[in-house]
Protein backbone atom coordinates (compact mmCIF):
# COMPACT_ATOMS: atom_id res chain seq x y z
CA UNK A 1 0.00 0.00 0.00
CA UNK A 2 1.15 3.55 -0.31
CA UNK A 3 1.49 6.30 2.07
CA UNK A 4 1.09 9.77 1.45
CA UNK A 5 3.10 10.85 4.18
CA UNK A 6 4.57 14.70 2.85
CA UNK A 7 6.14 16.49 5.85
CA UNK A 8 7.65 18.63 3.68
CA UNK A 9 4.98 20.34 1.77
CA UNK A 10 5.93 23.17 -0.82
CA UNK A 11 5.64 26.67 1.26
CA UNK A 12 2.99 27.66 -1.33
CA UNK A 13 0.72 25.34 0.16
CA UNK A 14 1.06 26.69 3.48
CA UNK A 15 -1.83 29.26 4.38
CA UNK A 16 -1.01 33.11 3.79
CA UNK A 17 1.48 34.08 6.80
CA UNK A 18 0.10 36.30 9.40
CA UNK A 19 1.75 39.21 11.69
CA UNK A 20 -1.34 38.74 13.95
CA UNK A 21 -2.96 36.06 15.26
CA UNK A 22 -6.43 36.21 13.72
CA UNK A 23 -8.68 36.00 17.04
CA UNK A 24 -11.68 37.87 15.07
CA UNK A 25 -11.28 35.05 12.67
CA UNK A 26 -12.37 32.39 15.02
CA UNK A 27 -15.96 31.48 15.27
CA UNK A 28 -18.09 32.59 18.53
CA UNK A 29 -17.74 29.24 20.48
CA UNK A 30 -13.98 29.03 20.00
CA UNK A 31 -13.83 32.34 21.34
CA UNK A 32 -15.86 31.38 24.34
CA UNK A 33 -13.99 28.42 24.31
CA UNK A 34 -10.98 30.19 24.83
CA UNK A 35 -12.14 33.08 27.70
CA UNK A 36 -13.24 29.98 29.44
CA UNK A 37 -9.53 29.03 30.42
CA UNK A 38 -8.98 32.71 30.95
CA UNK A 39 -9.07 34.08 35.04
CA UNK A 40 -11.90 36.67 35.36
CA UNK A 41 -9.59 39.56 35.25
CA UNK A 42 -8.03 38.71 32.09
CA UNK A 43 -11.38 38.22 30.75
CA UNK A 44 -12.52 40.97 31.59
CA UNK A 45 -9.72 42.53 30.23
CA UNK A 46 -10.23 41.09 27.23
CA UNK A 47 -13.36 42.53 26.00
CA UNK A 48 -11.61 45.15 23.58
CA UNK A 49 -13.85 45.21 21.03
CA UNK A 50 -17.86 45.54 21.05
CA UNK A 51 -18.08 41.52 19.49
CA UNK A 52 -15.70 40.18 22.45
CA UNK A 53 -17.32 42.03 24.82
CA UNK A 54 -20.85 40.20 24.13
CA UNK A 55 -19.23 37.05 24.00
CA UNK A 56 -17.37 37.61 27.15
CA UNK A 57 -20.91 38.09 28.88
CA UNK A 58 -22.19 35.24 26.72
CA UNK A 59 -19.21 32.68 28.49
CA UNK A 60 -19.80 31.04 31.57
CA UNK A 61 -17.75 31.18 34.36
CA UNK A 62 -16.90 28.04 36.62
CA UNK A 63 -16.71 29.34 40.06
CA UNK A 64 -16.63 26.33 42.99
CA UNK A 65 -15.34 29.32 45.85
CA UNK A 66 -15.47 33.15 45.17
CA UNK A 67 -13.88 34.99 48.08
CA UNK A 68 -14.12 38.49 49.02
CA UNK A 69 -11.49 40.87 50.49
CA UNK A 70 -11.38 43.88 51.29
CA UNK A 71 -8.11 44.85 51.95
CA UNK A 72 -5.36 44.40 48.68
CA UNK A 73 -3.25 42.57 50.83
CA UNK A 74 -0.97 41.79 47.25
CA UNK A 75 -1.61 42.24 44.01
CA UNK A 76 -4.42 40.11 42.03
CA UNK A 77 -1.72 39.11 39.20
CA UNK A 78 0.59 37.75 41.90
CA UNK A 79 -1.69 35.55 43.72
CA UNK A 80 -1.82 31.94 42.91
CA UNK A 81 -4.52 31.52 40.58
CA UNK A 82 -7.22 28.74 40.93
CA UNK A 83 -9.97 29.15 38.49
CA UNK A 84 -12.26 27.49 41.37
CA UNK A 85 -10.97 29.16 43.93
CA UNK A 86 -10.92 33.44 42.82
CA UNK A 87 -10.56 35.92 45.40
CA UNK A 88 -11.90 39.63 44.67
CA UNK A 89 -10.57 42.51 46.14
CA UNK A 90 -13.68 44.53 47.39
CA UNK A 91 -11.99 47.88 45.97
CA UNK A 92 -12.84 51.43 47.08
CA UNK A 93 -16.74 52.24 47.43
CA UNK A 94 -17.15 54.70 44.51
CA UNK A 95 -15.99 51.79 41.76
CA UNK A 96 -18.14 49.77 39.64
CA UNK A 97 -17.34 46.32 41.10
CA UNK A 98 -21.44 45.74 41.89
CA UNK A 99 -21.79 45.89 38.37
CA UNK A 100 -19.43 43.86 37.64
CA UNK A 101 -19.84 41.54 40.24
CA UNK A 102 -23.41 41.42 38.48
CA UNK A 103 -21.97 40.73 35.55
CA UNK A 104 -19.62 37.74 36.59
CA UNK A 105 -22.14 36.37 38.84
CA UNK A 106 -25.58 35.85 35.82
CA UNK A 107 -23.13 33.53 34.04
CA UNK A 108 -21.39 31.82 37.03
CA UNK A 109 -21.95 28.12 38.30
CA UNK A 110 -21.29 29.56 41.63
CA UNK A 111 -20.89 27.12 44.53
CA UNK A 112 -19.72 29.07 47.99
CA UNK A 113 -19.24 32.57 48.49
CA UNK A 114 -16.75 34.14 51.27
CA UNK A 115 -16.64 37.08 52.00
CA UNK A 116 -14.24 38.41 54.88
CA UNK A 117 -15.68 42.00 56.27
CA UNK A 118 -14.83 44.66 58.66
CA UNK A 119 -17.91 46.23 57.98
CA UNK A 120 -21.52 46.31 56.84
CA UNK A 121 -22.63 49.43 55.15
CA UNK A 122 -25.07 50.12 52.24
CA UNK A 123 -22.10 49.31 49.90
CA UNK A 124 -22.09 45.72 50.96
CA UNK A 125 -25.96 45.31 50.91
CA UNK A 126 -25.34 46.21 47.37
CA UNK A 127 -23.38 43.67 46.62
CA UNK A 128 -25.27 41.30 48.95
CA UNK A 129 -28.34 42.15 47.15
CA UNK A 130 -26.94 40.60 44.21
CA UNK A 131 -25.59 37.35 45.38
CA UNK A 132 -28.86 36.88 47.89
CA UNK A 133 -31.45 35.56 44.73
CA UNK A 134 -28.20 32.61 43.74
CA UNK A 135 -28.48 29.40 44.98
CA UNK A 136 -25.58 29.21 46.52
CA UNK A 137 -23.77 29.81 49.74
CA UNK A 138 -23.07 33.13 50.98
CA UNK A 139 -20.58 32.50 54.01
CA UNK A 140 -18.64 35.49 55.91
CA UNK A 141 -16.48 35.98 58.80
CA UNK A 142 -16.25 39.72 60.63
CA UNK A 143 -13.12 40.96 60.85
CA UNK A 144 -12.07 41.73 64.28
CA UNK A 145 -12.61 45.87 63.77
CA UNK A 146 -16.21 44.85 62.70
CA UNK A 147 -18.79 45.64 65.88
CA UNK A 148 -21.45 43.68 65.45
CA UNK A 149 -24.94 45.19 66.94
CA UNK A 150 -28.48 43.91 66.56
CA UNK A 151 -28.96 45.43 63.38
CA UNK A 152 -25.91 44.22 61.73
CA UNK A 153 -26.49 40.96 62.88
CA UNK A 154 -30.20 40.56 61.88
CA UNK A 155 -29.49 42.02 58.45
CA UNK A 156 -26.39 39.28 58.23
CA UNK A 157 -29.03 36.75 58.90
CA UNK A 158 -31.16 37.72 56.01
CA UNK A 159 -28.47 37.37 53.81
CA UNK A 160 -25.92 34.77 54.47
CA UNK A 161 -26.39 31.22 54.55
CA UNK A 162 -22.81 31.04 56.64
CA UNK A 163 -22.11 33.51 59.12
CA UNK A 164 -18.63 33.19 61.23
CA UNK A 165 -18.66 36.01 64.18
CA UNK A 166 -15.90 34.68 66.75
CA UNK A 167 -13.56 38.00 66.46
CA UNK A 168 -14.30 41.52 67.58
CA UNK A 169 -16.68 43.07 69.55
CA UNK A 170 -20.23 42.82 70.30
CA UNK A 171 -23.24 45.18 71.09
CA UNK A 172 -25.91 41.67 70.27
CA UNK A 173 -29.04 41.74 72.27
CA UNK A 174 -30.86 38.25 73.25
CA UNK A 175 -33.79 40.07 71.19
CA UNK A 176 -31.78 39.94 67.92
CA UNK A 177 -30.90 36.23 68.61
CA UNK A 178 -34.73 35.26 69.32
CA UNK A 179 -35.61 37.20 66.14
CA UNK A 180 -33.15 34.66 64.64
CA UNK A 181 -34.52 31.54 65.90
CA UNK A 182 -37.83 32.39 64.96
CA UNK A 183 -36.46 33.26 61.46
CA UNK A 184 -34.94 30.27 61.31
CA UNK A 185 -37.86 28.09 62.53
CA UNK A 186 -40.33 29.44 60.21
CA UNK A 187 -37.59 29.16 57.15
CA UNK A 188 -38.00 32.85 56.30
CA UNK A 189 -34.22 33.15 56.16
CA UNK A 190 -31.64 30.95 53.92
CA UNK A 191 -28.88 30.82 57.29
CA UNK A 192 -27.94 27.50 58.17
CA UNK A 193 -25.01 27.98 59.90
CA UNK A 194 -24.02 30.51 62.82
CA UNK A 195 -20.96 31.11 65.01
CA UNK A 196 -21.34 33.52 67.51
CA UNK A 197 -18.48 32.97 69.83
CA UNK A 198 -18.20 36.75 70.95
CA UNK A 199 -21.49 36.76 72.03
CA UNK A 200 -21.91 37.70 75.87
CA UNK A 201 -22.39 34.16 77.81
CA UNK A 202 -25.01 36.21 79.89
CA UNK A 203 -27.00 37.38 76.67
CA UNK A 204 -26.29 33.84 75.03
CA UNK A 205 -27.87 32.45 78.24
CA UNK A 206 -31.07 34.90 78.63
CA UNK A 207 -31.50 33.59 74.96
CA UNK A 208 -31.20 30.15 75.15
CA UNK A 209 -33.39 30.14 78.05
CA UNK A 210 -36.04 32.50 76.30
CA UNK A 211 -36.08 29.45 73.48
CA UNK A 212 -36.18 26.50 76.03
CA UNK A 213 -32.72 25.55 76.91
CA UNK A 214 -31.78 25.56 79.77
CA UNK A 215 -27.92 24.62 81.60
CA UNK A 216 -27.79 22.67 84.52
CA UNK A 217 -24.37 22.23 85.92
CA UNK A 218 -22.67 21.34 82.46
CA UNK A 219 -25.64 19.81 80.75
CA UNK A 220 -27.19 21.08 78.57
CA UNK A 221 -30.93 20.28 78.36
CA UNK A 222 -33.41 21.42 75.24
CA UNK A 223 -37.08 21.42 76.07
CA UNK A 224 -38.36 22.80 73.17
CA UNK A 225 -39.66 19.97 70.16
CA UNK A 226 -37.30 20.26 67.27
CA UNK A 227 -34.24 21.35 68.91
CA UNK A 228 -31.46 19.42 69.37
CA UNK A 229 -28.52 20.22 71.42
CA UNK A 230 -25.33 19.11 69.20
CA UNK A 231 -22.49 19.55 71.73
CA UNK A 232 -22.02 19.48 75.10
CA UNK A 233 -21.42 21.97 76.35
CA UNK A 234 -22.94 24.74 74.09
CA UNK A 235 -22.61 27.40 75.96
CA UNK A 236 -22.09 29.90 73.19
CA UNK A 237 -22.98 28.73 70.10
CA UNK A 238 -25.76 28.62 68.80
CA UNK A 239 -26.45 25.68 65.93
CA UNK A 240 -29.65 25.03 63.47
CA UNK A 241 -31.98 23.25 64.58
CA UNK B 1 7.79 -26.88 15.63
CA UNK B 2 6.38 -23.92 13.70
CA UNK B 3 3.95 -21.48 15.15
CA UNK B 4 1.39 -20.37 13.03
CA UNK B 5 1.68 -16.70 13.56
CA UNK B 6 -1.01 -14.47 12.26
CA UNK B 7 -0.23 -11.20 11.43
CA UNK B 8 -2.49 -8.90 12.55
CA UNK B 9 -1.52 -5.43 10.95
CA UNK B 10 -3.35 -2.38 12.58
CA UNK B 11 -6.59 -1.21 10.67
CA UNK B 12 -5.80 1.78 8.86
CA UNK B 13 -8.17 4.36 7.59
CA UNK B 14 -7.42 6.83 4.41
CA UNK B 15 -8.43 10.35 4.82
CA UNK B 16 -7.93 12.64 2.24
CA UNK B 17 -7.42 16.75 2.67
CA UNK B 18 -9.26 19.78 0.69
CA UNK B 19 -6.22 19.80 -1.32
CA UNK B 20 -6.46 16.42 -2.40
CA UNK B 21 -3.72 14.14 -0.30
CA UNK B 22 -4.55 11.17 1.01
CA UNK B 23 -3.57 9.91 4.42
CA UNK B 24 -3.58 6.67 5.67
CA UNK B 25 -3.61 6.51 9.74
CA UNK B 26 -4.26 3.91 12.35
CA UNK B 27 -8.69 3.58 12.88
CA UNK B 28 -6.88 3.58 16.36
CA UNK B 29 -4.90 6.89 16.26
CA UNK B 30 -7.76 8.78 14.49
CA UNK B 31 -10.70 7.86 16.98
CA UNK B 32 -9.88 11.09 18.55
CA UNK B 33 -11.48 12.84 16.20
CA UNK B 34 -14.91 12.23 16.98
CA UNK B 35 -16.02 13.70 13.96
CA UNK B 36 -14.26 10.76 11.86
CA UNK B 37 -15.08 8.34 14.63
CA UNK B 38 -18.95 8.86 13.77
CA UNK B 39 -18.23 8.59 10.21
CA UNK B 40 -16.60 5.44 10.28
CA UNK B 41 -18.82 3.85 12.55
CA UNK B 42 -22.12 5.58 10.55
CA UNK B 43 -20.73 4.33 7.04
CA UNK B 44 -19.67 0.30 8.49
CA UNK B 45 -16.21 0.54 8.04
CA UNK B 46 -14.84 -1.20 10.50
CA UNK B 47 -16.51 -4.29 8.71
CA UNK B 48 -13.20 -6.61 8.73
CA UNK B 49 -13.97 -7.76 5.15
CA UNK B 50 -12.57 -4.77 3.43
CA UNK B 51 -9.36 -4.18 2.72
CA UNK B 52 -7.61 -0.54 2.63
CA UNK B 53 -7.24 -0.60 -0.99
CA UNK B 54 -10.70 -0.90 -1.45
CA UNK B 55 -11.55 1.11 1.24
CA UNK B 56 -13.31 4.94 0.47
CA UNK B 57 -11.19 7.68 1.65
CA UNK B 58 -12.82 9.87 3.80
CA UNK B 59 -13.18 13.64 2.94
CA UNK B 60 -12.25 16.37 5.19
CA UNK B 61 -12.99 19.81 3.13
CA UNK B 62 -11.94 21.86 5.70
CA UNK B 63 -8.71 20.49 6.34
CA UNK B 64 -5.60 21.43 4.37
CA UNK B 65 -2.89 18.40 4.11
CA UNK B 66 -0.17 20.56 6.14
CA UNK B 67 -2.95 20.64 8.83
CA UNK B 68 -4.05 17.29 8.62
CA UNK B 69 -0.90 16.13 8.80
CA UNK B 70 -0.18 17.47 12.05
CA UNK B 71 -3.52 16.82 13.31
CA UNK B 72 -2.19 13.19 12.44
CA UNK B 73 1.31 14.06 14.50
CA UNK B 74 -0.78 15.01 17.33
CA UNK B 75 -3.26 12.06 17.26
CA UNK B 76 -0.63 9.63 17.20
CA UNK B 77 1.40 11.65 20.10
CA UNK B 78 -2.02 11.42 22.45
CA UNK B 79 -3.18 7.79 21.29
CA UNK B 80 -2.33 6.21 24.45
CA UNK B 81 -4.42 9.18 25.94
CA UNK B 82 -7.32 8.30 28.78
CA UNK B 83 -10.64 8.28 26.53
CA UNK B 84 -11.88 11.85 27.38
CA UNK B 85 -15.17 11.41 29.82
CA UNK B 86 -17.05 14.92 29.38
CA UNK B 87 -18.79 14.90 31.87
CA UNK B 88 -15.02 14.82 34.21
CA UNK B 89 -13.86 17.39 32.25
CA UNK B 90 -16.69 19.45 33.10
CA UNK B 91 -15.49 19.30 36.30
CA UNK B 92 -12.18 20.17 35.93
CA UNK B 93 -10.42 23.13 36.69
CA UNK B 94 -9.98 25.35 33.40
CA UNK B 95 -6.30 27.00 34.08
CA UNK B 96 -3.64 27.64 30.98
CA UNK B 97 -0.91 26.47 32.73
CA UNK B 98 -1.04 22.93 32.10
CA UNK B 99 -0.60 22.43 28.96
CA UNK B 100 1.59 19.02 28.27
CA UNK B 101 5.63 20.17 27.05
CA UNK B 102 5.05 17.77 24.37
CA UNK B 103 1.83 19.97 22.96
CA UNK B 104 3.70 23.56 24.03
CA UNK B 105 6.38 22.77 22.13
CA UNK B 106 4.18 21.49 19.09
CA UNK B 107 1.73 24.10 19.17
CA UNK B 108 5.06 26.63 19.38
CA UNK B 109 4.31 27.30 15.76
CA UNK B 110 3.59 30.40 13.38
CA UNK B 111 0.19 31.82 13.86
CA UNK B 112 -1.44 30.84 10.77
CA UNK B 113 -0.42 27.24 11.86
CA UNK B 114 -2.07 27.67 15.02
CA UNK B 115 -4.76 29.35 13.89
CA UNK B 116 -5.48 26.51 10.88
CA UNK B 117 -5.03 23.82 13.38
CA UNK B 118 -7.53 25.70 15.89
CA UNK B 119 -10.22 25.27 13.13
CA UNK B 120 -9.50 22.11 11.73
CA UNK B 121 -9.29 20.51 15.60
CA UNK B 122 -12.95 22.10 16.21
CA UNK B 123 -14.38 20.89 12.43
CA UNK B 124 -12.99 17.55 12.92
CA UNK B 125 -14.07 17.54 16.64
CA UNK B 126 -10.73 16.57 18.80
CA UNK B 127 -11.24 18.05 22.12
CA UNK B 128 -8.10 17.60 23.62
CA UNK B 129 -6.22 19.35 20.76
CA UNK B 130 -9.01 22.11 20.57
CA UNK B 131 -8.52 22.76 24.16
CA UNK B 132 -4.55 23.00 24.25
CA UNK B 133 -4.84 25.12 21.20
CA UNK B 134 -7.23 27.64 22.78
CA UNK B 135 -5.02 27.25 25.90
CA UNK B 136 -1.97 28.61 23.84
CA UNK B 137 -4.39 31.52 23.20
CA UNK B 138 -5.85 32.29 26.64
CA UNK B 139 -1.80 32.22 27.23
CA UNK B 140 -1.50 35.32 24.70
CA UNK B 141 -4.81 37.16 26.07
CA UNK B 142 -3.52 36.70 29.93
CA UNK B 143 -0.89 39.26 31.22
CA UNK B 144 -1.71 41.91 29.04
CA UNK B 145 -3.92 45.14 29.67
CA UNK B 146 -6.95 45.80 26.95
CA UNK B 147 -4.40 48.09 24.32
CA UNK B 148 -2.15 45.48 24.26
CA UNK B 149 -4.24 43.06 23.31
CA UNK B 150 -5.42 45.13 20.66
CA UNK B 151 -2.24 45.82 19.83
CA UNK B 152 -1.67 42.23 19.51
CA UNK B 153 -4.32 41.14 17.84
CA UNK B 154 -4.82 43.86 15.49
CA UNK B 155 -8.46 44.38 17.10
CA UNK B 156 -10.04 47.81 16.16
CA UNK B 157 -11.60 49.51 19.07
CA UNK B 158 -15.49 49.92 18.20
CA UNK B 159 -16.87 51.04 21.15
CA UNK B 160 -17.98 54.83 21.79
CA UNK B 161 -16.27 56.87 24.50
CA UNK B 162 -18.93 56.77 26.92
CA UNK B 163 -19.41 52.49 26.50
CA UNK B 164 -15.34 52.49 27.25
CA UNK B 165 -15.52 54.44 30.69
CA UNK B 166 -17.96 52.02 31.05
CA UNK B 167 -16.18 49.41 30.76
CA UNK B 168 -12.67 51.22 32.42
CA UNK B 169 -15.10 51.48 35.36
CA UNK B 170 -16.27 47.77 35.53
CA UNK B 171 -12.73 46.82 35.14
CA UNK B 172 -11.10 49.45 37.87
CA UNK B 173 -11.56 46.68 40.67
CA UNK B 174 -9.20 43.90 39.02
CA UNK B 175 -6.46 46.58 37.87
CA UNK B 176 -3.57 48.21 40.43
Amino acid sequence: FSMVFDSFSPPSKRPRRFIHFPLLDLPNEILSHIFSFLPIQYRLRARVNKRLDRIELESKYDIKKLRFKEKNESRIDDQPYSPFDVTLIVPNRKSNFAVTLKRVVQTAKLHNIYSSLSDLTEYHREIYHILYNLPLNLISVFSPDFTMDDQSLLESARIHKSIEFSTGTTAVTENALRSIALDLETGRIPLKYINLSMIDIGVMQRFLASIGITRIGLTIFSKKAGVEIFEVPVVNSLNQY
Amino acid sequence: FLFPIKMTSPRMIKLTSNDDKTFEVERDVIKQSVTVNTLITDLNMDDEDVSVENQMAIPLPNVDAATLEMVITWCKQHREDPPRNEEEEEKKEKRTDDIPEWDKTFLDVEQSVLFALILAANYMDIKGLLDNCCKTVANMIKGKTPDEIRKHFNIKNDFTPEEEEQIRKENAWCED
